[in-house]
This record gives structure tokens, C-alpha cells and sequence, in this order.
């Protein structure tokens, strides 16, 4: 297990993981330019549409369309391990579908005496192409997107500030109380806690490390409770903006064609 | 006597606020520590059931919807297409813990199982329409393989599979959860239930 | 106006029930543009009036209430906090909490309030840009609030409060949990806020600041006001100390030696120096150095031994870079250093925690790579300095066992073990409640027994002080000096130099990974040029007595006040 070295007080370290957290791919391409409600909107339409779609083919269309964004905004190469996450378990569908489909009539191929059927095949194309799809839309919006500012975006346009504040407010303390856990880890070592050995001992030690945390967490969050009350969170009034929203020229006209390719797959699949 | 209050009040008061971003955290943490310590689990919902605990209901549903938010925009964008499943879980655990089931070990058990098939019943679809049905556990996996083969119907097999792998998981989570809530100090546990207004000396 | 009336207030937090009224029947009052310190034990009440002030008592806790206050004319009562925000602010103790979380600039965190008030674009700047200024912290504002250093973070706290423009500022210990700089930087903030008329509250323990600095001192005691008056009326009671309040230490001298002009004891270094008077020019009976040391050494074998140790979290970023230093059973060795120094680093080479890069640490002649931090745990005792760090059973005997069971003692034992520890620090009594029942300094005496418990030849202090009242300092000092007489090593980290003056016998100084001074404390503090090299200051004692013209170096109030006598009788 990590030690954290220094408690608290390693800002050089949790800055390096703060860095590792995100997934955002700073830029400056039209693609990052977008403001986020735009490519929130975006991102929704096109996984809806992705499984709205009666034909396959389109899905691919709209995949096709989806990877061109992604390298127009220069993160293709961060898109793949997104990608690859999921080839095994993708891998073990084309496997267990193709010889156990329910719908399964046609054999394609015999190994040994395995057979693969066209029906479970098809089907676990399907779900390929249109996951596929999801992740590229959806990821088209975090590489490009700072979490903050996606956030930000949100409460201007109606999400309550509050939970704003709650999101946004996630992002900061992960590195900070995972800091903590590993000063617990420390402190928890330094009684004469094992992390390593048996499954036994290994278990043993998750609730001394857990328990703490929870405890001085809960405590911290009371404290910072009250502080943001002094800083009137509380307050019922309109609320302002430090900076200011820039939306492109040419972000109406996307998010135009966002609802468009959603209502036309809707209007696809109901004529079909 | 006073009568309890409905399990489902609204109490989003600035304390409980602050409790969700740190049970998302405590979930973050919780699964990290899991996988340093090598457990065969994930443990990554203790933070959503404490948020049901404390805060109720609401406050564990909306602590389940950001941390699958934030999940999937900072790790793994799949991660957007559980919400409701971690909805359910915050939902329920902060419901029967408002009804008396986090008094002592043996409900908290239960209280594991009831999650552990909320859960389930909110996944599969979700893994039925993205995974043709399965859940990327190999012990899940290989068990809906071997009932497809027996041609269970697609539906169930995907059911039984999601089931297998929520069920250890969620009531070792579930009475982690409860260990820690027990240790915590009525002082602070009265903050995140309101009840009763300022009283006259 | 008044700028806070307190009219017969009494609190009462909602649980426990059985537990008594926080503030009992409470009356004051401060006038505008006044710095008020408030002092007092822990568990007097203090933080309770600061959070009353701004509403947050009862707002947030509910609970019960009498009487009233009343903030810059308004009842706090029948306001809310929010609104309270614009006339009074509140800074608390841990500086990490207060930051929102929510905003990854210096500059956004100031303008946070300010966008929940909904103050125009512009004026938001103006009053950021403003403050940022008057708290010096302008070319802080592109950086991460959590990755500032505690006394900038504490200055980021109040700058956050400040940009609301509030007539009145409280300080619950801001610099509790702060090093000497952090301390000097948030104290030189305060003193700006009071330049600009703002009228500040401050509750602290450091008292020769507030003796100083302060218009009017209240004394707080189970929820009681027992004295309120200028700082040399209030620190000259005879019942301070029975209030569990440390008077300044120049007070304390000119007590000891019967000097208080007008019945007023001197509180600040240049009333005492006036009031004392400078000693004639001779030289006094030498004081005995310490006696042991590491050259009195006499132990056969050293309990602790770090050979050319190298170390670095980072590759190419070495904290150590060759540190050789033997500490020898029995002993209790202060550990000092500013922030950052390696101190903390150094304690967890010392339990295996960390091991280092080149070199080797020999504890009990065991190299600590050979062994896991769980197995050196019985040699080497680490007292952390968050209590929180470890806390997680719901019983305080049970925590207090977890070290002894894992040590692989039988439970009879182990509980027998924890019941002696909690004895040592006074909680016996408390073994079956909830640690999180208590304040932080009985959860750090907690964290104490912890360790006491298993009974390791070496047990290692992180800021024991940090957060005790006087007596928990007191408590804390008899427990290393026990812990040596029973034949240990006693290692403490701590940045308060006058509890390193008065208990213990040899002092090492860290400086950028670097030992620069190392033997017997009075030898280290010697020299208030090489202290101040390692950005440390001298204990207030040693200060008074170079001040009053003593050659030695004086480490307690009992010598200066001997040498005192000596040197008046002698004198021609």
C-alpha cells in the first residue's frame, strides 16, 4: 500500500494526482472553443440517436461523425484506451452470445464443438456498434470539456448552484482525502496494522482505514458547512458570475444540429 | 411521543450539501483502497449508503447521480450510464435506515440484501441494452454463459448474473458502512436529520 | 453604536441532553473598532461565543437559547446567517476546511460569497482585487487554495470573509494549527484589519501575542465570563491559572520576583524589561548544562541510529541527502525545524513508514528495512499529530486497544494495557464513550494513550501541543518526562520553543533536510542568530533574559527568576 510520505502537507503529490484525475485534454481547437452546454446537448443527442436508430448502418454514420470530432479536436489518441477498456468484455459477448444467443438458427462457423451462430453475431455487432458510439460521444465531451467549466455551464442554466457547488466541490476533495487515507494508512501501520498477507488480514484492515476517514470527513464537512454559511451559500437571492460564458458563432447552429439528428432518428424509428 | 417524520423530507440544508461530495469521495477512496488491499470487491458505494443514512433518501439518491456524474467524467465514461442504479441504491438505503433498519448488525445484513437487489433490478436492463446482458465479471459471466447454454431466457440469465456480483459486494458494503456509521457521535449525526426547531432557556 | 452586546445569552446544544449550558447567562460587550482576545481552557465556551456571534449558534447546531445578541444592531436571532455574513465574519481554527472546495483559484475562492450575494461583475473584481492587497496575498491568486502552505491558506480564509465587508471579524485560533511563520503572517492580517477599523474578536492561546495586541482581554470559564478588562488587569488575576489560562511569561517572571507596579504585572517583553529592570553587567553563577546529552551518553547501545540516511519522495527531489544522527535510550530529544524541514519524514523513517534511499536506520540495532511498519510498531511508538488520522471505533477503550491486540497480545492484557494509558492522560474515567464525544485536545491525549499502551522502547511525538490549553500542555510535558525516567526515548516534533526549553534535555535542529544543530538545548539556543537562520524563535523566556541583560541562555521561568535574584544580590 501507498504511503503518503507526508500526511497533509504533500501538496507536490497530490498535485500530481489532481493532474492524473481528470480526463480533460487541454486545447484550444473549435472542438474545445464549444461552449459545454453546447457539447452537453450534443453528446445527448447523438447517444440517444444511437440507440433510436433502426439501422445499424446509420449508428455507423453517426460513430463515423463522432471519431471525425474527436480528431478535429486532436484527442483520438486519448479516445483509444477509453476504447479499450472495454475490448475484453466486448470480446467475451461476440463469444458467448454467438454460441448461446437465444435467437441463434444459422451456424457461421464450427470450432470444434462450439458452433457460432449469424444471429448472436449480429446481435453482438449491434451492441458493439452502438456502444462504440456512446463512448465516442460521450468522450468527445470530457477530453474537451473542463469539468469546472461543464459545471458552471450547467448553473447558468437553471442546474441549482448548490449542486453545482456540490459537483465542482468533488473534484477538489478527491486528492485532498485521498491524502488523508494514506496518512490513516500510515497512522493505522504505526499500531501495527498488516496490509499485506493473508485474505484475512487484508480485510481486516480495510475498516481501520475506512472508518477514520469517514469520521474526519464527516467532521470536516460540518466545519466547512458552517464556513461556506459565513460566506453566505445560504442566501435566497440571484446569485452572479465571476467570468463570463462565451458562446462561438457557430455553437447555436451544432446544437441545432444535435436536436436534429435526434428527432429525425425518432421520426426514423417511428415510420419504420 | 412525537410522531416520526416521513423518511422522504426534503432536507437539503447547507450540512447536507457538504455530505454528498464527501460520500462520493468516501466512495472513490473506498474502492481505491479495496483494490491497494487486493479484496475481491469493488466497495465503491460505501460513501451513497452513508449519504442514505445521515441525509435520508434524497440526499443518498442525489449523492448516488453525482458520483456516477463525476465518475464518468473523470474515469470511466460508462460510468454516466449506471446513474440510476446508484440513484437506487442512495434511495434505499436511505429509506430503511429512516424506518429502523440500521439499529443493529443483523437488519444492517438485510438492509445489504435489499440493495444488493434494488441494484440488480436496476442493472440488468441497463446491461441488457449496452452488454447484450452481461456485466464484465468473469464469475458473473461464466454463470450467465452456463444458463444461456441451458437456454434460460436472455432476460433471467442476465438477471442471475448481475445478482452473483451485487450480492457480496453490496452487503459488504453495506455493513462497512454501518460499522462506520455507528462509531460516528450522536453530536454529529443530529446535524444531518433535523429535527425539532430552537428551543426556549 | 456597539459593535456586539451579548445580553444575558445562555446555550444549550441539542445532544447530549445531559450535557450543561454552554454558555451560561453570558453578558458583554465591544465596541466598535476594538481587538478583543478572548481566553480561556478548552471546553470554556470560547468557540461557542465566536459561532454565536455570527448566528451559526443556534442557526446550524438549533438547540436552546436565552437571552439575546445583538451584532451591529441586529438581533442574530431573528436574522439569518447569510445575512449576518455582510456585518460579521468568521474565521475558524483549520484553515484547510474552510476553502469552498468548489473553485481552483486563489481569486475565485475570494469571490465565492460573492457570487452567492449576487454583487455585480465589476464590483466583485474591485473587492477581491481590494483585499487581496490588504492581506498580502496578491501574487497568490492563479494558485490552488488547498496547495497553499497552512498561514497562507489562513490568510486566503479571512481575505474570503473580508471581500463580504463586514464591520466585525472573529478569529476562533486561527493559528492553532500553524507554524511560527504561518502565525506571524495571520496575526500581521489581523492587526491590518484592525488598522482599517474593523473591529476584531480574537480567541487565543498564545497569550504574550493578545498581551500585546489586544484593547481588552475576556476570560471565559465553563461558559462563564469570569474576567474582562485590559490584558494587564486580566493577566495579573492570582486566580488566572485556576481558570486554566497560562499567564504571558513576562508576567508570570515579575510575579515570581513580586514586581507589579500599581498592582499591574508587566505583559509584554518591554513592560517587563522597564519593570524588571536591567541586571548589572557580571557574571552570574553558571547554570549547569543539561545532563545528559550525546555526549553523556550511556546507554551501550543506541536506541536509534541513522547512518548516512538519503531519502526523497521524489526521484531527483531529496528531502535527506546524508543524515547521521544517534539518539540514545533514556532521553527526551526535541525535534525543530520550520515547516517543510524534514521533521515529519524523519519520524516516519524512524517506524519503517518510509525507508530510505541510500544509507540505513537501526532501530534496537534492527535495520528498518527488514521489517514491515506493523512489526517495528513494537519497538517504535508514533504519536501522529491528527488525532482524526486513526480514530474509527465507537468506543475509546476499544481504540485504544487496537495497537496492544495487534501487537498480538491477549485481550485481559491488552485491555489492562489501555486502561493504564488512558489513566496516564486523565480519561479513564470517559473509557466507554465515544472518542468524537470530546474536543480535539482530549481525541489528541486519545491518540497519546494509543501509543502509550504498547509500551515500545521509542515513542515519537508529532505536535503533542498543537491545540492543548495549559494544562493539556502540562499533561503532555509529565508524560515525557516520564517516559524518560522509565528508561525511553522520548522523540518530539513541536514548533513551540518554550515547551522545548523546559522539558527536554537535547535539542535537534532540522533545516531543509539538514541537521544544523544538535545537543543540549541550551546550547542550541545559545544563539538567536543561528535560531533565526532555521526560522525559529526563541523561547519567550530566553528572550526576557538576554533582554534583561543575563549572559547564560535561560530556558525556564524558575532560572531567570533565580539568576534574577542572584544578579540583584550581587549587584554593587
Amino acid at each position: 500500500m501507498p504511503s503518503s510520505g507526508r500526511g497533509r502537507g504533500g501538496g507536490r503529490q497530490r498535485g500530481a494526482r489532481m493532474r492524473a484525475l481528470s480526463l480533460y485534454v487541454p486545447g484550444s481547437t473549435p472542438v474545445h472553443r464549444l461552449d459545454p452546454f453546447t457539447k452537453v446537448v450534443y453528446a445527448a443527442s447523438v447517444v440517444a440517436a444511437g440507440y433510436i436508430l433502426p439501422d445499424l448502418r446509420a449508428v455507423a454514420v453517426l460513430l463515423g461523425l463522432n471519431l471525425a470530432l474527436l480528431a478535429l479536436a486532436r484527442v483520438l489518441r486519448r479516445t483509444w484506451p477509453v476504447f479499450a477498456m472495454t475490448l475484453f468484455i466486448l470480446s467475451t459477448v461476440f463469444v458467448i452470445q454467438g454460441l448461446y444467443f437465444p435467437g441463434n438458427r444459422t451456424v457461421v462457423v464450427r470450432v470444434g464443438p462450439a458452433a457460432f451462430y449469424r444471429e448472436g453475431l449480429a446481435f453482438a455487432l449491434d451492441i458493439t456498434v452502438r456502444l462504440y458510439n456512446l463512448l465516442a460521444g460521450t468522450v468527445a465531451l470530457i477530453l474537451t470539456t473542463r469539468p469546472s467549466d461543464l459545471i458552471e455551464s450547467l448553473v447558468r442554466r437553471g442546474l441549482s448552484p448548490r449542486i453545482g457547488y456540490v459537483m465542482a466541490s468533488v473534484l477538489q476533495l478527491i486528492p485532498s482525502m485521498s491524502a488523508a487515507a494514506a496518512a490513516i494508512v500510515d497512522a493505522q501501520r504505526a499500531r501495527g496494522m498488516e496490509t499485506e498477507g493473508s485474505l484475512r488480514t487484508r480485510f481486516r484492515a480495510y475498516l481501520p482505514v475506512i472508518g477514520p476517514l469517514v469520521s474526519s470527513s464527516l467532521v470536516a464537512a460540518q466545519e466547512r458547512a458552517m464556513a461556506l454559511e459565513v460566506r453566505a451559500f445560504g442566501s435566497r437571492g440571484p446569485r452572479t458570475f465571476l467570468s463570463e460564458e462565451v458562446v462561438p458563432a457557430y455553437g447555436p447552429p451544432v446544437r441545432f444540429l444535435a436536436v436534429a439528428i435526434l428527432l429525425g432518428s425518432v421520426a426514423w424509428r417511428l415510420v419504420t | 411521543m412525537t410522531k416520526r417524520p416521513s423518511p422522504f423530507v426534503w432536507n437539503f440544508t447547507t450540512v447536507n450539501l457538504v455530505l454528498i461530495p464527501v460520500a462520493v469521495v468516501i466512495n472513490f477512496v473506498g474502492k481505491y483502497i479495496a483494490a491497494a488491499l487486493k479484496l475481491p470487491l469493488w466497495l465503491d458505494s460505501i460513501g451513497t449508503v452513508l449519504a442514505g443514512f445521515l441525509g435520508g433518501p434524497w440526499v443518498g439518491a442525489v449523492s448516488g447521480a453525482v458520483n456516477n456524474a463525476i465518475y464518468g467524467l473523470t474515469v470511466d465514461p460508462m460510468s454516466f450510464w449506471y446513474l440510476i442504479t446508484s440513484i437506487a441504491i442512495g434511495l434505499v438505503a436511505g429509506y430503511f435506515a429512516y424506518t429502523g433498519w440500521t439499529k443493529d448488525v443483523v437488519r444492517a445484513f438485510v438492509l445489504g440484501l435489499f440493495i444488493a437487489v434494488a441494484a440488480t433490478v436496476v442493472s440488468f436492463p441497463i446491461n441488457m441494452r449496452l452488454w447484450g446482458g452481461q456485466t464484465g465479471n468473469i464469475w458473473g459471466d461464466a454463470l450467465f454463459a452456463t444458463l444461456l447454454a441451458k437456454d434460460t431466457p436472455l432476460w433471467l440469465a442476465s438477471l442471475l448474473d448481475e445478482f452473483v456480483v451485487d450480492l457480496p459486494d453490496k452487503v459488504a458494503t453495506v455493513l462497512v458502512a454501518f460499522a462506520a456509521f455507528r462509531a460516528l457521535p450522536e453530536r454529529l449525526v443530529v446535524l444531518f436529520r433535523p429535527k425539532g426547531g430552537i428551543e426556549k432557556i | 453604536m456597539k459593535a456586539i452586546v451579548f445580553e444575558d445569552f445562555s446555550y444549550r446544544y441539542p445532544v447530549p441532553r445531559d450535557l450543561g449550558l454552554a454558555l451560561d447567562h453570558v453578558s458583554l460587550e465591544v465596541e466598535a473598532g476594538e481587538f478583543v482576545g478572548v481566553v480561556g481552557p478548552s471546553g470554556a465556551g470560547k468557540s461557542t461565543l465566536a459561532q454565536a456571534t455570527v448566528g451559526l449558534v443556534p442557526h446550524f447546531y438549533r438547540g436552546a437559547v436565552g437571552g439575546r445578541v445583538v451584532v451591529d444592531g441586529v438581533d442574530t436571532l431573528k436574522s439569518s446567517v447569510a445575512e449576518l455574513a455582510q456585518r460579521v465574519g468568521l474565521v475558524f481554527q483549520n484553515p484547510f476546511t474552510q476553502v469552498s472546495g468548489a473553485k481552483l483559484t486563489v481569486f475565485e475562492e475570494v469571490a465565492f460569497g460573492l457570487e452567492n450575494l449576487g454583487v455585480p461583475r465589476d464590483e466583485m473584481r474591485r473587492r477581491v482585487e481590494e483585499v487581496l492587497a490588504t492581506l498580502g496575498i496578491a501574487h497568490l491568486r492563479d494558485r490552488n487554495p488547498f496547495a497553499l502552505s497552512g498561514g497562507e491558506m489562513q490568510r486566503l480564509a479571512i481575505a474570503c470573509i473580508m471581500a463580504l465587508r463586514p464591520r466585525i471579524v472573529v478569529l476562533d485560533e486561527p493559528t492553532s494549527q500553524l507554524d511560527p511563520t504561518g502565525s506571524d503572517e495571520v496575526f500581521a492580517a489581523a492587526l491590518a484589519l484592525r488598522e482599517r477599523g474593523v473591529t476584531v474578536v480574537m480567541v487565543e492561546q498564545k497569550v504574550e501575542r493578545l498581551a500585546e495586541h489586544a484593547d481588552r482581554v475576556v476570560l471565559l470559564d465553563r461558559g462563564r465570563v469570569v474576567a474582562c478588562g485590559s490584558p494587564a488587569e486580566v493577566f495579573s488575576r492570582p486566580d488566572l491559572e485556576s481558570h486554566g489560562v497560562r499567564r504571558p511569561v513576562y508576567a508570570e517572571v515579575a510575579r515570581r520576583l513580586g514586581v507589579a507596579p500599581g498592582g499591574r504585572l508587566p505583559v509584554t517583553l518591554a513592560e517587563a524589561v522597564a519593570a524588571l529592570g536591567p541586571v548589572p553587567a557580571l557574571d552570574a553563577a553558571r547554570l549547569p548544562e543539561a545532563a545528559t546529552g550525546p555526549e553523556a551518553a550511556t546507554g551501550p547501545e543506541a536506541a536509534v541510529k541513522a547512518l548516512g540516511v538519503r531519502f526523497g519522495y521524489l526521484p531527483g527531489e531529496e528531502v535527506f541527502r546524508g543524515v547521521t544522527l544517534e539518539l540514545t535510550a533514556p532521553g527526551a530529544v526535541a525535534v525543530v525545524g520550520q515547516n517543510g524541514a524534514g521533521k515529519t519524514t524523519f519520524a516516519r523513517l524512524l517506524n519503517g513508514l518510509l525507508r530510505p534511499t541510500h544509507g540505513v536506520v537501526l532501530v534496537d540495532g534492527r535495520d528498518t528495512r527488514d521489517h514491515t511498519p506493523g512489526r517495528l510498531a513494537a519497538k517504535v511508538g508514533l504519536v501522529f499529530q491528527n488525532p482524526s488520522d486513526q480514530i474509527f471505533k465507537s468506543r475509546t477503550l476499544d481504540e485504544v486497544m487496537f495497537g496492544p491486540l495487534n501487537l498480538g497480545l491477549p485481550r485481559k492484557e491488552a485491555e489492562a494495557r489501555a486502561m493504564a494509558a488512558l489513566e496516564r492522560v486523565g480519561l479513564a474515567q470517559h473509557a466507554r464513550r465515544n472518542p468524537y464525544d470530546f474536543g480535539l485536545a482530549e481525541r489528541k491525549l486519545i491518540g497519546i494513550a494509543s501509543i502509550l499502551a504498547m509500551r515500545t522502547p521509542v515513542v515519537v511525538f508529532d505536535e503533542p501541543t498543537i491545540g492543548q490549553d495549559h494544562r493539556g500542555v502540562e499533561l503532555v510535558r509529565s508524560i515525557v518526562r516520564e517516559l524518560a525516567d522509565e528508561g525511553r526515548l522520548v522523540l518530539t516534533i513541536t514548533h513551540d520553543m518554550d515547551f522545548v526549553a523546559s522539558t527536554f534535555e537535547r535539542t535537534v535542529v532540522f533545516r531543509r533536510g539538514e541537521v544544523t544543530a544538535d545537543g543540549p538545548t541550551r546550547r542550541v539556543f545559545a544563539s538567536p542568530d543561528r535560531l533565526a537562520d532555521s526560522f525559529l524563535e526563541e523561547p519567550h523566556v530566553t528572550r526576557l533574559g538576554r533582554a534583561l541583560g543575563h549572559r547564560e541562555t535561560l530556558l525556564t521561568v524558575d532560572e531567570l527568576v533565580r539568576a534574577h535574584r542572584v544578579a540583584r544580590r550581587e549587584a554593587p
